[in-house]
């Protein structure tokens, strides 16, 4: 694997004394689009070694450390281990740490080190100062993402990205990712002593089969290192800055293999994975860890209901490979053998949904704002009073603004249509939609996911204040649970910033109802040329690996085939439509391909002048066997005459311009 | 699919095309018309045969259609010469696709060259090969045309409840053309052995049979 999927570029050291401080310091750097590491936000390296963990963040998983010296500091035994380690570091590279200094305190083979005097400093200006030292230490570093991945697609290489989850990152288990990895440099090449093909052959036969808008994909057809592009990189990282979650949405959105590591359904992960189920489909892989294990009981949210959940919790085992590797390169196996036989194939719920909503206009025209809007939210009993204020608050400011819609959650439409149908309808067609993100429901952070990739309009975020003091205080019930109901800290505050939610107090009322429908009118009044970033970003990526919609022939042939497919001209007599018993239904069906094939024949021969074409010509040979194909059913006992006639006369002038086989 | 495969998809194609051609060609009494076709058919299956390369099941069915146009031609013993062929392909390889086998039994009846008792014991040992074949392949189980060389087989040894049981899940799977053709082969034996110099003794019974399973075959 080329990325890392834990580096930070920046780590800060603080006592609590400081923390005010430093947090007004951390918001600022964000507005930076640096990345940091702040262990006051991270619980969920709790139960592992503490030692271990800050040793690790404090040294190698960051480019530099911050050290905020003041009274407090130097005199806090708990903050001396992420010292050391820094200093150790800084030993081995000069210029790893940068010291602030609150006071005059001194700290022993730090005093001769010039850094930023924060006495004078507002946390913004320190801010400042400290992403000034950065790039001069480090000129690159702005520009430099913390999430690697390649730089343009290229047709000839199998893309792969890993979205790990904060659980696993701050833990500092590369669960996924180092699974991942096993497969790649162990199960994707050949193995000779084994004399096991490796899986690297039917992944690239998938590929070259699928032709993309952008061309065909000359992947090699055996296993070389060059021709994968791995990339890994968490959600938390994702979040850093704008340009990450750029470069992030790009990414899954052109994998052609993405695993999510759904550890907690977290909401920024849900949310990533939301964007691939409504862009790609390609082969995508969704994994648990934190223990646990394929086949055992897990609350999942509702989108991924019926989704084959994976494990990458390492299997027990005292000796030899862990079977977690071949389980894993099994599915990646199976996912592209699948894809490139099933033309309905799919991991994750959405895609189809979004593109077949019917061939009337009112199917799948827009629906104005004035008429509905969605509302995507928990349905957790602990919400409704929230809800509940909502919703009084946007009815009471209606006099005052044009948004008129009916409010509608998925739970209120009068619809006997399946639940995912319904929704990702709605989400397609409404202008407006608001989104609230509290109690952070991850099917609410998927659904978000698809809106925001597929929608050219927008839509109004909100949280309730009272849930986002919760997320940020970290606070937790007597088993420890968060009150907040997600332990993503760090990447709901990343989060946070990057989309601005409009935070609303339990009696907020009508001022929250008009600055809700302010922003509607603004999405649905300032229409489809205003894109938001993700869709942008979406439809660039899109143009490069969209498929190409299937040919005429092709498509009537499958659907054909589907129905009744030749079986070695009759060799086989095998029944293909489900309950064949009855007459009148297989007789359907074999007309009905019948008629498929007929229209096929009929647009090579005169759309397409096949028959006339040179005789190496693919499309002849098409032709040529398509025409015996249905002169063989015109010709069936028991035809009518004039179907007869036809088939006599299609194998006529398919035999006069036949090639035959060499 | 495999070069092999589609070669033999292609040929197999395009000879039934012919096949079918000479068929609507001699229902339509144009006699002459169906013999060009049916040699037609029959030129394509002998070059492919004489080209090679096959595998042993398509090397059978081969066979198998190179019997059924000679047949049609009215070149009788060359055409039970082919199925007998295809028979020992079957048996030999071992295949268990039962076409052939089934078939020189068939023809060697309405050639006149055997009689039901004769052929008996190859029907008992015919009828055990198929039911074997469906417990064990799966692929056999679901092919219709094997539950008409059963049915078949069944009627010829007077099994006619189970013969009718075979034919009624031919008739459920098969695509819907097929029931025809099987039943064309058995009217034709009962003639054979009605014309026999020596009427065979069990013409009349089959002759029955056969009308039974014809009402149970035909759509309402």
């Amino acid at each position: 694997m080329t990325a890392d999927t834990s580096t930070f570029q920046l780590a800060l050291s603080y006592a609590d004394a400081d923390r005010e401080y430093v947090e007004k310091f951390a918001t600022a750097l964000e507005k930076h689009g640096v990345h940091y590491y702040d262990p006051k936000n991270d619980l969920s390296g709790l139960g592992q070694h503490r030692a271990a963990v800050i040793q690790r963040i404090y040294s190698s998983d960051t480019q530099h450390v911050i050290l905020f010296i003041s009274e407090a500091y130097v005199t806090d035994p708990n903050l001396r281990i992420e010292r050391l380690a820094a200093l150790d570091q800084n030993v081995e590279e000069p210029g790893f740490v940068l010291p602030a200094r609150f006071d005059g305190s001194s700290i022993p083979g730090l005093d001769n080190l010039i850094g930023v005097d924060l006495r004078d400093k507002s946390p913004e200006h320190a801010a400042d100062a400290v992403v000034d030292w950065l790039e001069r230490e480090d000129p690159e570093i702005r520009r430099r993402p913390a999430i690697k991945g390649w730089e343009a697609f290229d047709p000839a290489r199998l893309h792969c990205v890993v979205v790990g989850s904060e659980a696993e990152e701050s833990a500092g288990a590369k669960g996924l990712a180092a699974a991942f990895s096993e497969v790649l440099h162990h199960e994707f090449p050949a193995d000779e002593v084994k004399n096991k093909p490796g899986i690297w052959i039917g992944v690239s036969e998938t590929l070259r089969t699928l032709e993309l808008l952008s061309g065909r994909r000359p992947l090699p057809a055996t296993y070389d290192e060059g021709a994968v592009e791995p990339c890994a990189f968490s959600a938390t990282n994702a979040f850093a800055s704008d340009t990450e979650l750029r470069r992030a949405i790009r990414l899954i959105i052109e994998a052609d293999l993405a695993l999510f590591d759904v550890t907690d359904f977290e909401p920024g992960v849900m949310l990533l994975l939301g964007v691939r189920a409504a862009t790609r489909r390609g082969v995508t892989i969704v994994s648990h860890g934190a223990e646990w294990f394929e086949g055992t009981p897990l609350r999942r949210p509702f989108n991924l209901a019926d989704l084959s959940l994976a494990s990458h919790t390492p299997i027990p085992v005292k000796v030899g490979v862990n079977p977690r590797r071949g389980r894993l390169a099994e599915r990646i196996q199976v996912g592209f053998q699948q894809l490139g036989r099933h033309p309905d194939y799919h991991d994750l719920p959405v895609y189809d949904a979004l593109r077949r909503l019917g061939s009337e206009s009112s199917a799948w025209w827009p629906i104005p704002a004035d008429e509905e809007i969605l509302v995507l939210c928990t349905y957790d009993g602990a919400h409704e009073a929230a809800w509940t204020s909502v919703q009084q608050g946007l009815t009471d400011a209606r006099p005052d603004v044009k948004v008129k819609g009916t409010l509608s959650r998925m739970q209120d439409f009068a619809t006997p249509q399946i639940v995912s149908q319904a929704l990702y309808e709605k989400i397609r067609r409404c202008v407006g939609c608001i989104v609230d993100w509290t109690l952070a429901s991850p099917s609410t952070f998927f659904e978000l996911g698809v809106r925001l990739a597929i929608s050219q309009w927008g839509t109004v975020q909100i949280a309730s204040k009272g849930w986002l003091d919760l997320m940020e205080s970290g606070a937790t019930d007597g088993n420890g649970e968060p009150l907040s109901r997600s332990k993503a800290r760090r990447q709901v505050r990343s989060m946070r910033h990057r989309f601005q939610p409009i935070a609303y107090a339990a009696d907020a009322g009508v001022a929250l109802g008009q600055e809700v429908a302010a922003t509607l009118l603004e999405i649905s009044e300032s229409g489809p040329a205003k894109e938001h970033d993700i869709h942008r970003v979406a439809v660039e990526a899109m143009q490069r690996v969209e498929p190409t919609t299937t040919g005429v022939v092709l498509a009537l042939e499958a659907e054909a085939d589907r129905l009744d497919s030749p079986q070695l001209g009759g060799q086989h007599n095998v029944p293909q439509a489900l309950f064949h018993e009855a007459q009148s239904i297989k007789r359907d069906h074999e007309r009905a391909a019948l008629e498929q094939r007929l229209a096929a024949w009929f647009y090579l021969e005169h759309r397409l002048g096949a028959g006339q074409r040179s005789e190496g010509d693919p499309l002849r040979r098409r032709w040529v066997k398509l025409g015996l194909q249905v002169s063989r059913a015109l010709l069936e006992p028991g035809s009518e005459e004039a179907d007869q006639d036809l088939g006599i006369e299609i194998s006529r002038q398919v035999r006069a311009r036949r090639v035959e086989p060499t | 699919v495999s070069a092999a495969d589609t070669r033999f998809d292609d040929l197999v194609q395009s000879v039934d095309v012919h096949r079918r051609t000479g068929d609507v060609q001699q229902a339509r009494g144009n006699t002459e018309a169906a013999k060009t076709a049916w040699e037609a058919g029959l030129g394509e299956v002998e070059k492919g045969l004489l080209d090679g390369g096959w595998k042993p099941s398509d090397e059978a069915d081969l066979s198998g259609m190179q019997g059924g146009l000679l047949r049609r031609l009215g070149r009788t013993a060359e055409a039970l010469a082919s199925y007998r062929l295809g028979a020992d392909i079957e048996a030999r390889t071992p295949l268990k696709k039962t076409y052939n086998r089934s078939n020189a039994i068939k023809l060697a009846l309405i050639s006149g060259e055997s009689t039901l008792a004769s052929v008996a014991s190859g029907l008992v040992a015919l009828e055990a090969a198929i039911e074997d074949a469906i417990r064990s392949d799966v692929q056999v189980a679901s092919d219709a045309w094997t539950y008409a060389d059963l049915g078949d087989t069944q009627l010829l040894l007077g099994h006619v409840g189970e013969a009718a049981d075979a034919y009624r899940t031919f008739s459920e799977r098969a695509r819907s053309d097929s029931p025809t053709t099987t039943l064309s082969v058995l009217r034709q034996i009962v003639d054979t052995l009605r014309a026999r110099p020596e009427p065979d003794p069990d013409a009349s019974r089959l002759a029955a049979d056969v009308e039974r399973i014809e009402s149970l075959l035909t759509p309402r």
